[in-house]
């Protein structure tokens, strides 16, 4: 199991040229959307729109259906329990205290799509958006380049402290560790190997330091930007666009 | 050391978020008689959070799991960056004075209030209460043992590696 | 160009109340522009300091206390940072040093830092991509580059920014036969364009290169000699740990009764990783007891692979493992760790303990073997450790850290050591304890089953095994498979 976090699909469509400042305010307003609108087809609609948006970027089925996957459990879930907390209107079984009601049932229907349009957005801007992109949307909309570097560090960290940790796991089982127990004689058993895998980390961060450093990082000459953002035509269109459907909805809901 | 970048404690960050995400999504500890498990991010948070104060562990934990989370649940990353900041600032700055038996209960108390408060609202919010309050129980589990977990983890790699102190105090 | 004068560096204590580490003591050489400069030393004799020094890195962010002078093209380091670029270094580990997303962005890092104006970065990435031949996996991310891949990126990474010296840390460390030649290629290239070049080694074959050479030990310089005349003083370079000539080496004297029982015996294995890459197709392998097996063969040829199943850290797709007669399927690792002894490359990782001893001590205890203490002190004594009994692990020299590994490993006694290419990265004085030890085991009838591209070492086995693709392509004495049509492919 690798737990690289990397999302991006390599293409090259309209969506995936969109400048990532324009893709964040879409998020934003998508989420604000999906809040909005207490219409459980609303929120069907919107997820329509998502895939098709999605398809139409050539982002594969694969991962469509990955996220429908990661979703499953959690839409069951609010499928299954949500009725029974806002009862309303007809009802339809009752169980003891439980009642199962036609307005709880809509209302679970609406939190489940509400979720999955949440997550199908968050999957529009990472399954279109390259992590070096991402990054410097953000620095160009105020955050210091430093916290950019520490976010793509992390990133990039990962399969490192992954890969020690499996080494770790391995080379102390071959001397005999094992986990068994009840949960919290399980919990103590990894100490071994997490203070080794501490130790590790930390080495590995002492020598980061120093290749960083080496690299220019601490100079306080400005840095330049290679390949960097720009807005171009379609990119004001769209967050035009994108602006003015929004005051739309709003006028509409609150006319 | 004022206005440009400490790279020694930017590169501690970095590293310390990645060792929160691995450990939340790589280590599963199934929780017997049930079918949920725990995972070891607490502990880590828990761990940075004595190591190396609150700063650290308050940007480290929220980086750490909220990136954890969008390989499963990206809906909960914003929330998950707020409540485990919350939980590595309030630990750290309860135990960055002195680590006594008070202060070890105090912050774990904390910490684990912290989660399982923080994460009921933001389910109430996203997925219901009906959703939100089953997680309850496996919260408060996941925060105890972070904390039961995390207090030895420290005090163990402090005698394993004693270079540790110095980092700290570089650190915080 | 590069002048350093009475250089004494020592890092902070490790802990309150511990010694200092004094790394350099009164270090002296010179540089002229476009030389090339040698620096020999075994493991912790100082090489990594020297060049973390050099590059004003240490004490500036390692901390630590520093006398003498430092001058790189004028500017003295020791008094404030060189300007970016100045100095070139290629780190001993250049993973760590690789933090960017793409191959490309690797290389702009360095001269956006600089502050190169953005519509020039595009043609010197191109140029120094193109220098070390990586223009094919430009856009691939670094870290899933084969090892002489990331060092040559590294080397990229720094050349674009034009530096006045390069230094070098062990350019050769810890790569396969095919990465140490990709490598040597480029820096022959570098060398023969006039950059001034210091590099580090622990070994002997890499310093080539250089016209001058200078021997560390323990943290003290030998002034720069010829490199030829260096590497004829072959007693010196062996005191100084750089050197394990092989006519030094112990006799693998066989055990006095041969038995004829198996101690590791695998059926039709074959193995698939979860990816469904196909690793092994089918091996078959009997191991008697006692005996001293080489396994060798190509990068990606399955030896660890197959190596992994001997201890259930990987389970076959279809055939069979027996350990000792026994069927290994059903017993986790943990367990097989009983008959099993398994030594890992950079073993050191796995330290945690707060002491040499109980460190020691962990697998005795964890196996439930008998007489841990005589065990323990055996071990120790064993591996001349007994004096740092008490102290932690994490803060001993690199030597005594694998010493430690291994005397862990000695304690548990196992009848069969499991070695997967144990001698990489490791200097003169790691060899001779290691291969002390294995030929003492030998002796005593453990049956030895070592991974290795050192043909030297697999010519000393009593039998060779060459995969190839998953397969078993040879399988004899070494002087018939050594000398064979299989071993052109390794
Ligand atoms: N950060 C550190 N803090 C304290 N001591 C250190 C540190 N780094 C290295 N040392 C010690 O300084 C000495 C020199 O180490 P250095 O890393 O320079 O050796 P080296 O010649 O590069 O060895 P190797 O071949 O293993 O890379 C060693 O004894 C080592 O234990
Ligand atoms: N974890 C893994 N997942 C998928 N494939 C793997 C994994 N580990 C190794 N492989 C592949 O399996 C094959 C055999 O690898 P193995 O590590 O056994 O080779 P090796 O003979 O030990 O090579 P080397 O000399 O480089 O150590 C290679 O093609 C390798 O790419
Ligand atoms: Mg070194
Ligand atoms: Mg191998």
């Amino acid at each position: 199991m690798s737990v690289a976090l990397d999302f991006y699909v390599p293409r090259d469509t309209w969506l995936h040229r969109l400048d990532p400042r324009v893709k964040l305010w879409e998020m934003l307003l998508g989420f604000v959307t999906a809040f909005l609108l207490p219409y459980w087809w609303a929120q069907g609609a919107f997820l329509l729109g998502l895939h098709l948006l999605l398809l139409y970027s050539h982002i594969p089925w694969s991962a469509l259906r990955r996220l429908w996957r990661q979703m499953a459990w959690l839409v069951g879930l609010i499928l299954v329990l949500q009725p029974f907390f806002a009862p309303a209107g007809a009802v339809l079984v009752a169980l003891g205290p439980l009642r199962l009601t036609v307005g709880g049932l809509i209302e679970a229907v609406l939190l489940a799509a509400r979720a999955l349009v949440i997550a199908f957005i968050i999957g529009v801007l990472l399954f279109t958006t390259d992590q070096r992109a991402l990054v410097q949307a953000f620095v160009r909309l105020g955050m210091p380049y430093s916290w950019g570097l520490t976010f793509s560090l992390t990133l990039r960290f990962l399969p490192a402290i992954q890969q020690l940790f499996v080494t770790v796991r391995e080379a102390q089982a071959a001397r005999g560790w094992v986990v068994e127990g009840n949960l919290f004689r399980r919990l103590r058993d990894y100490l071994p190997v997490l203070v080794a895998v501490i130790i590790g980390t930390l080495r590995m961060s002492d020598r980061l330091t120093l290749a960083l450093a080496a690299r220019g990082l601490a100079s306080t000459a400005p840095r330049t930007v290679w390949r960097d953002l720009r807005m171009r035509p379609p990119d004001w269109i769209t967050f035009i666009v994108s602006a003015l459907a929004f005051g739309l909805l709003l006028w509409v809901r609150w006319r | 050391m004022s206005r440009e970048v400490d790279i020694g404690r930017m590169a501690l960050i970095a590293l310390m978020g990645a060792l929160i995400f691995v450990l939340t999504a790589l280590v599963r500890i199934p929780i017997p008689a049930t079918s949920g498990y725990v995972h070891l991010g607490d502990a880590a948070i828990t761990f940075i959070a004595y190591a190396f104060g609150p700063l650290v562990a308050m940007i480290a934990g929220g980086m750490g799991t909220a990136m954890a989370d969008m390989l499963g649940y990206p809906q909960w990353a914003l929330f998950s960056l707020l409540i485990h900041g919350a939980q590595g600032l309030a630990m750290g700055w309860i135990v960055r004075k002195r680590i006594n038996v008070v202060t070890v209960l105090l912050s774990v108390v904390v910490g684990t209030g912290i989660i399982v408060a923080g994460y009921f609202a933001a389910g109430t919010f996203l997925v219901g209460v009906g959703a939100a309050s089953l997680e309850l129980l496996p919260n408060t589990l996941q925060g105890v043992s972070g904390g039961l977990i995390g207090v030895p983890l420290y005090l163990a790699v402090r005698r394993a590696y004693p270079p540790l102190e110095t980092r700290s105090q570089r650190a915080a | 160009m590069l002048a350093v004068e009475h250089l004494d560096f020592a890092y902070p204590p490790p802990g309150a109340g511990l010694p200092a580490t004094a790394a350099l003591r009164d270090v002296s050489f010179h540089l002229e522009h476009g030389e090339t400069l040698a620096v020999m030393g075994a493991s912790g004799s100082g090489k990594s300091t020297l060049c973390h020094v050099l590059a004003g890195l240490a004490p500036r962010y390692t901390g630590g206390h520093v006398a003498g002078v430092v001058r790189v093209a004028g500017h003295d380091v020791l008094a404030t940072m060189p300007p970016t670029g100045a100095v070139g270094l290629l780190f001993q580990d250049a993973a760590t040093q690789l933090f960017n997303p793409t191959v490309e962005d690797e290389v702009a890092w360095g001269l956006e830092a600089l502050g190169t104006p953005p519509q020039h970065i595009g043609a010197q990435v191109e140029e120094a991509l193109a220098r070390f031949g990586l223009l094919p996996v430009r856009a691939g991310s670094p870290w899933t580059l084969s090892g002489g891949q990331q060092k040559r990126l590294a080397l990229a990474a720094v050349w674009a920014m034009h530096p006045h010296v390069l230094l070098l840390d062990e350019p050769l460390g810890g790569l396969d036969p095919q990465g140490c030649d990709e490598v040597l290629a480029a820096l022959a290239t570098l060398h023969h364009s006039g950059t001034t070049l210091l590099l580090t080694t622990a070994r002997a074959p890499a310093v080539a290169l250089a016209p001058l050479t200078l021997l560390l030990t323990d943290g003290m310089a030998t002034s720069p000699a010829s490199t030829a005349e260096v590497l004829q003083d072959e007693a010196r370079l062996v005191k100084a740990g750089v050197l394990y000539p092989s006519a030094l080496w112990p006799t693998f004297e066989a055990p006095p009764g041969p038995s004829s029982e198996s101690a590791v015996a695998v059926q039709d294995l074959h193995f698939a990783y979860t990816d469904g890459h196909a690793a092994l197709h089918g091996v078959n392998l009997d191991i008697p007891q006692g005996q001293f097996v080489a396994v060798i063969g190509p990068n990606g040829a399955g030896k660890s692979t197959l190596l992994r199943h001997f201890n259930g850290l990987l389970r076959p797709t279809r055939g069979a493992v027996y350990i000792q007669g026994q069927d290994a399927a059903g017993r986790p690792t943990g367990d097989l760790a009983r008959e099993v002894g398994f030594l890992f490359q950079r073993p050191e990782q796995q330290l945690f303990a707060a002491t040499v001893r109980e460190e020691v001590a962990f697998g005795v205890r964890r196996l439930h073997l008998a007489d841990v203490e005589g065990r323990v002190e055996r071990a120790l004594a064993r591996f001349e450790l007994t004096a740092h009994a008490e102290m932690p692990p994490s803060i001993l020299s690199y030597g005594a850290q694998r010493a430690v590994t291994l005397a862990a490993l000695a304690a548990l006694d196992t009848p069969i050591l499991a070695l997967d290419e144990p001698t990489v990265g490791l200097d003169g004085c790691d060899w001779a304890r290691l291969l002390a030890w294995l030929a003492e085991r030998r002796a005593a009838g453990t049956t030895l089953i070592i991974v290795t591209h050192e043909m030297e070492l697999a010519a000393r086995a009593d039998r060779v095994v060459a995969l190839a693709e998953g397969r078993v392509v040879a399988d004899g004495a070494p002087d018939e498979v050594l000398s064979g049509p299989a071993e052109a492919t390794l």
